[in-house]
């Protein structure tokens, strides 16, 4: 027992960070955020129920039904298996300290209790930070009695453990196809490829069922109908999640709640039968393959051999050469980029199709417009938050340049040139569809892609920046890359100013707003550009 | 009648100053104070008995009373524009040193005085709509003359109109922001009219020009005044001129009847800022600075977010640019104040001082609102005695104030307070107030990193400079010591990291010439990569230099890296690259032709078994093979100094033996081979010479033939110097206190410790104190 705690407090110490513990100051301040971000999350799920219930978008009368809450429940129920099966097939075969944990003198099975137990940790923290504050705000908007919110978190804790072990069992399968894929590489990319195809023309027909004239306050009745048609289809249809939700919420009966009936010691006797049958199936079937599979090395096949002849070229371009071909051989960084490069001309094509059919005024107009700016903006600046970390992906290998002959700027700036090839490439598309579906004339158009693109370059070099400053090791123990959470903040920060410039633009007459945006995202340009050269001249032999 | 009376006035001075010229001479600088303040008071008597209404008139703004013809009419503008900067300097000069004031004096405020007594009768008229001698025009006559003869007295004792260059540039640079801050409210639409009449609210575009103006402001007076940071006392007068200038123009429609109107005085959060500003700057009060750093700033900010003047009202409006004056400076003043350095940065008391005086102040207003609603019902101080700010926040605000309220009557006096309203009101300002000091801390933090910056910036364009001017524009580009040439010179190197208070190492020298291999020995943590480090430029010196071929790695970079290949102690590959992409990419660093390439990197696969696998991908070699790569791309330029550190671990015997010979044909071709480990019999194999390195310090340096000539194995040599306690580490605990005057460690250490040693080590770390410099 006392190994299982060592190897338990091993673990969970490396999953999740436990530093701030060290000191009272921090650990007060810890607790501090953590309710605030819980207090934040629940506010948050409030006024998204409290204005369903004020449009009543679910019931006629003020009032939200149980069976919206059993979607949500069954969506994030799905969300939950999906990452404990993918995070258990890496957790329990891929992971490298299996290497080492195989060597202690433990109980073999102790080792993959500890294991699961570390998941299943991780996965209740991940509850408290969301499933907990939404069911929360529920309660609290549905005045759901005080026992309830003692009651639901006991609940959902016991609750865990059914997509952890099921995950657990799923992750036996997942690893066969995962493995077979990268055995055959080629077989991953065309079934990649077809899903993609499949999730492509699936959008498209959607939007082309998008119908002309949306009057959403014409047709408010027919569409209210068809959300309250649904919830009693899921209802029926998914009745299990439908009765646990229940027993999770109670019922109400006239306009009161009852958290308990004899039908919530049923539901919660099946429950735990249910996780006992998934402990006795992981006990037979993870467990020993768990054992059988941590020992094994998973090396790289060198595969087939193509001899090739060595080419001179300009060190800057041989430079910008490689730092390309890197990113290309990274699968992460180009299925991203190709992600992007599809998803955001498909949700601009879908906003406007929206936006075209509802017939809007002037403001909406405006409105429309600026979201467009807003979506391109976020989706080609989300793609580039991993150059926060591009040079400290790169560890020793990255210090080690500054052993070559060149100057800093020439040694930095290829690492960006991938970033900058394939943000041209994503505002372009995403340019294309926004500007073939509105009449903004030429002039406008090529002003438009300019000051995206010069906003898209700013974000890179502002966040190339935030990484030579103040290089992470990506081996650190905490999750959190403080250096990407810096450049996912710019990235908001960029993408609703840039919305909201433009909308204040706008509302001053539509003559000069492009050039005048245009202005303003050039000189952001020229700054971060400026920025960046003078800080690296100074502080790249101090880095 | 009033050129007799300025007459007068300009006998009556220099008369009293020849009948006490002893005792005036004695104390010229208390005369001149005493002048100053003088000349201020009558500037303000003449100020608050001016009629506002009247000036605007006869300066054809109202288009209603053209007294004068058009030239009069810009004239007497001008001067009245003029007449306030020239004033402020004035009354400035005897408090401060500066030379910018003097030259200003002598001729800025010399020729205004002139030209306000060439027209005193036109300004006088439009002072008070009349020529005859009143109070108005008595003081304006009064401070002409004293600013005359202050005038006349700093120019026959400064030289009269000689100025420096220097000066002049400098008063060239202020005189435009000097006039620029010095307009009276009325003097834009005097000059533009009323442009932008579709109203400055609700964030329309003049509205948002408004604000960018403000910030344009703050950013430009804080660049203007940065390089000035080091002299506080400069920054000081240059803001006390914009406050005062602030504080005249934020004056502009007061006079003497209107102090008698309860809602006229000065207690709007953002009004009190322009008379508190200026006494900080005056009088050095540090509290009630602190005060305006936390509320007014803030008050500030959100009254120019929701600016409380009428809808209609124009860009140039007077209200509205003395509105924007006032409101511009109550933001802008106390954050240039703390960014320049003028008072120190806020700590938790100045914060708490803030508060106190915050709750003061509220108190205060309280009070005086719901006394004075009884006198005049306009009355509402800091916006909480009318529902200004409750109908802006919305419906259940209005709820919240009209509900809870609590009346009384005292003496025929109603006071009515509405308690939970105002005290939200209270707590919703302090809380925001908190949330400045986060905002303030993230601004020092942004200005802090900056200033380190430019001050980094500054060494570094002064080496690059001091270089340019040793060596010429052509001698950058050429080894920097010719004695050095086909050398490795390491000069007394010494090292800290970041902020330790130990140096990591300590007087390091080294010299290894061409066709050597030179070993480079100690126990782990010792300092040796520390050295090579330094050597290859990943980090740099603290103190000391290093010259590659004659090339110092410090001035000259570039020049020096093309010297050396470098193999680290661990591979550090780009793995999704193959060898050859990778060692190609190396020699397009180096600029290596395509011709000496193909010849050496086929050599070098071939020597080290790397052929199969050279067109894989890193990521699918050995530990060994990446090593191989590693040796390889530092060899591919055939550089003059190859240093290796550890260079052997993880390489199969055959790869060893290759390496050796790589090593020993390279320093045979007249190279330097530099290279470090813990492989005792190699280095004894291998080196000519060798150096032990412990504790940061170099404690031994010799010769191969000279340990075989004395029959010693290295091996034997090394152990007796690791582990002889008072080489290195015994020493350290020798202490005196002479202790702090600097003795070479090198030299030092070989001759073993005498008593008295300088150095202080830390036994946990085991490494050296920074000394003391005295």
């Amino acid at each position: 027992m006392s190994k299982l705690k060592t190897l338990f407090l091993m673990q969970v110490k490396e999953k999740i960070d436990f530093s701030f513990l060290k000191s009272k100051k921090k650990t007060t301040f810890k607790v501090i955020f953590s309710i605030l971000g819980f207090a934040v999350i629940t506010a948050l799920a409030y006024v998204v129920l409290f204005l369903c219930q004020y449009l009543n978008l679910f019931s006629a009368i003020n009032h939200i039904p149980i069976s919206v809450m059993s979607v949500v429940f069954f969506i994030m129920f799905i969300l939950n298996l999906l990452t404990c099966t993918v995070g258990l097939s890496k957790t329990l075969y891929y992971s490298k300290d299996n290497q080492i944990l195989i060597t202690y003198p433990v109980n073999a099975n102790a080792l993959f209790l500890s294991k699961m137990l570390v998941y299943y940790i991780y996965e209740v923290k991940k509850n408290f930070s969301f499933i907990i504050p939404v069911f929360f705000a529920y309660g609290l908007i549905s005045s759901l009695p005080f026992l309830y919110f003692i009651w639901f978190p006991i609940m959902i804790t016991i609750f865990t453990l059914i997509p952890v072990l099921f995950g657990a069992i799923l992750s036996f399968p997942v690893y066969f196809i995962l493995r077979f894929f990268n055995r055959y590489p080629i077989i991953k990319v065309i079934l990649l490829m077809l899903i993609l195809a499949g999730v492509i023309a699936l959008v498209v027909l959607a939007i082309n069922a998008i119908p002309e004239d949306i009057n959403l306050i014409r047709s408010w009745s027919v569409v209210s109908q068809a959300i309250r048609n649904f919830l009693s289809f899921f209802s029926d249809k998914f009745f299990v999640f439908y009765a646990i939700t229940i027993f999770l919420c109670g019922r109400f009966e006239g306009m009161q709640s009852v958290l308990f009936t004899e039908y919530s010691y049923i539901v919660l006797l099946i429950m735990l039968a249910v996780i006992l049958v998934l402990i006795g199936l992981n006990y037979l079937i993870s467990r020993p393959l768990y054992l059988k599979m941590a020992s094994k090395q998973f090396e790289f096949d060198s595969g087939k051999t193509v001899k090739r002849n060595n080419v001179a070229r300009n060190g800057f371009l041989s430079s910008c050469i490689n730092e390309t071909k890197k990113a290309l051989r990274d699968t992460n960084v180009l299925s991203t980029t190709l992600a992007t490069i599809i998803l955001a001309p498909i949700s601009i094509l879908l906003l406007n199709t929206i936006y075209a059919a509802i017939n809007t005024r002037m403001m909406g107009e405006y409105l429309a417009i600026s979201f467009n700016i807003l979506i391109i903006l976020l989706f080609a600046l989300a793609h580039n938050i991993n150059v926060s970390s591009i040079y400290s992906k790169d560890g020793e290998a990255w210090i080690l340049n500054k052993t070559k002959p060149c100057r800093p700027m020439e040694l930095m700036l290829p690492y960006l040139c991938y970033n900058f090839i394939a943000s041209t490439l994503i505002v372009i598309a995403s340019t294309s569809v926004f500007l073939v579906s509105t009449n903004l004339g030429s002039g406008n158009c090529v002003l438009i892609f300019f000051i995206l693109l010069f906003l898209v370059y700013a974000h890179i070099i502002w966040s190339a920046e935030i990484d030579f400053l103040n290089p992470r090791s990506i081996k650190s123990q905490s999750n959190v890359n403080p250096n990407e959470v810096k450049s996912i903040l710019l990235t908001f920060a960029i993408s609703l100013l840039s919305f909201g410039i433009t909308i204040f633009f706008l509302l001053d007459g539509m003559s000069g707003v492009w050039l005048k945006l245009f202005f303003f995202a050039l000189a952001f340009l020229v700054l971060r550009c400026w920025l960046f050269y003078y800080k690296a001249r100074i502080m790249f032999k101090e880095i | 009648m009033n050129y007799i009376f300025f007459g007068a006035f300009l006998l009556l001075i220099p008369i009293l100053f020849f009948s006490l010229k002893k005792f005036i001479l004695k104390r010229i600088n208390l005369t001149l104070k005493i002048f100053s303040i003088f000349l201020a008071l009558c500037f303000f008597m003449r100020y608050f008995a001016t009629d506002t209404s009247l000036l605007e008139n006869v300066v054809g703004l109202t288009y209603q009373n053209p007294y004068s013809t058009s030239f009069e009419c810009f004239m007497v503008t001008l001067l009245v524009w003029l007449s306030i900067a020239s004033v402020v300097i004035l009354c400035m000069l005897p408090f401060f040193k500066y030379k910018i004031l003097r030259n200003f004096a002598k001729t800025f405020c010399l020729i205004v005085s002139i030209l306000n007594i060439a027209f005193m009768e036109q300004i006088i008229y439009s002072y008070t709509g009349t020529y005859e001698i009143n109070l108005c025009g008595a003081f304006f006559a009064i401070e002409v003359a004293v600013s005359f003869l202050y005038s006349i007295y700093i120019f026959a004792t400064e030289n009269y109109f000689k100025i420096p260059k220097k000066e002049l540039i400098e008063m060239a640079i202020a005189l435009p922001i000097v006039l620029l801050l010095s307009v009276p409210p009325f003097v834009p639409q005097a000059l533009f009219g009323n442009f932008g009449s579709m109203g400055t609210k609700d964030l329309s575009f003049y509205h948002r020009l408004y604000l960018y103006l403000t910030f344009i402001f703050l950013i430009g007076m804080y660049f203007l005044l940065k390089r000035k940071m080091k002299d506080k006392e400069y920054n000081r007068m240059a803001l006390l001129y914009i406050s005062l200038v602030g504080l005249i123009s934020y004056c502009y429609d007061y006079d003497f009847a209107r102090f008698l109107e309860p809602t006229r005085w000065p207690l709007h959060l953002c009004n009190t800022a322009m008379f508190i500003i200026p006494i900080c700057l005056m009088f050095k009060l540090e509290k009630l600075f602190y005060f305006t750093l936390f509320i007014n700033v803030l008050g500030a900010f959100l009254a120019m977010l929701i600016p409380n003047y009428a809808d209609a009202s124009g860009f140039f409006t007077p209200s509205i640019v003395r509105f924007w004056t006032n409101h511009s400076l109550a933001f802008s003043m106390p954050v240039l104040i703390i960014l320049l350095g003028i008072y120190e940065r806020p700590r938790l008391k100045h914060f708490k001082y803030s508060m106190i005086g915050f709750l003061i102040y509220f108190l205060l207003v309280l009070i005086i609102n719901a006394w004075f609603t009884n006198y005049d019902i306009n009355v509402d101080f800091f916006f909480i005695n009318s529902d200004f700010i409750a109908d802006k926040l919305g419906l259940w605000a209005e709820n919240l104030r009209d509900n809870f309220v609590w009346s009384f009557t005292i003496s025929g006096l109603t006071f009515t307070f509405y308690p939970l309203y105002q005290f939200l009101f209270f707590l919703v300002y302090v809380v925001l107030g908190l949330g400045m000091w986060f905002i303030y801390a993230f601004i020092f933090q942004i200005q802090d990193f900056y200033l380190k910056l430019e001050e980094k910036n500054k060494k570094y364009k002064l080496d690059e400079h001091a270089l340019c001017v040793k060596y010429g524009v052509k001698g950058v580009y050429e080894a920097v010591n010719k004695n050095s040439i086909d050398k490795l010179c390491v000069n007394g190197v010494y090292k800290q990291y970041g902020n330790s208070k130990y140096y990591s190492a300590y007087d390091v020298n080294l010299e290894v010439k061409a066709g050597e291999i030179f070993g480079f020995l100690g126990p782990n943590g010792a300092g040796k990569s520390t050295i090579i480090k330094c050597i290859v430029g990943i980090q740099p010196p603290t103190k000391g230099s290093i010259e590659i071929n004659g090339y110092d790695i410090e001035k000259q970079p570039l020049f020096a890296k093309e010297q050396f290949g470098f193999v680290p102690d661990h591979y550090a590959l780009y793995e999704n690259l193959t060898g050859r992409e990778f060692i190609n990419y190396i020699a397009d660093l180096y600029g290596v032709d395509k011709k000496s390439r193909d010849e050496r990197i086929n050599k070098y696969i071939k020597i080290l078994a790397l052929e199969d696998a050279f067109d894989n991908k890193i990521k699918t070699y050995s530990h060994g093979m990446k090593q191989k790569v590693a040796i390889i791309s530092a060899l591919v330029h055939n550089p003059k100094v190859w240093i290796l550190d550890e260079p052997l671990t993880g390489l199969d015997p055959n790869s060893i033996f290759q390496v050796k010979e790589c090593m020993k044909e390279h320093a045979k071709n007249g190279n330097i081979v530099f290279f470090s480990s813990h492989i005792i019999d190699i280095v004894e194999k291998l080196c000519d010479r060798i150096s032990i390195i412990k504790k940061g310090r170099i404690v031994a340096s010799t010769s191969l033939e000279e340990l075989k000539a004395k029959k010693i194995s290295l091996e034997q040599y090394y152990l007796n110097i690791i582990n002889d306690d008072q080489i290195g580490s015994k020493a350290m605990r020798v202490e005196s206190k002479k202790e702090k005057e600097e003795v070479p460690a090198s030299k030092f250490f070989a001759k073993k410790i005498k008593k008295g040693s300088i150095v202080k080590e830390n036994y946990t770390t085991n490494e050296f104190e920074v000394r003391n410099k005295k």
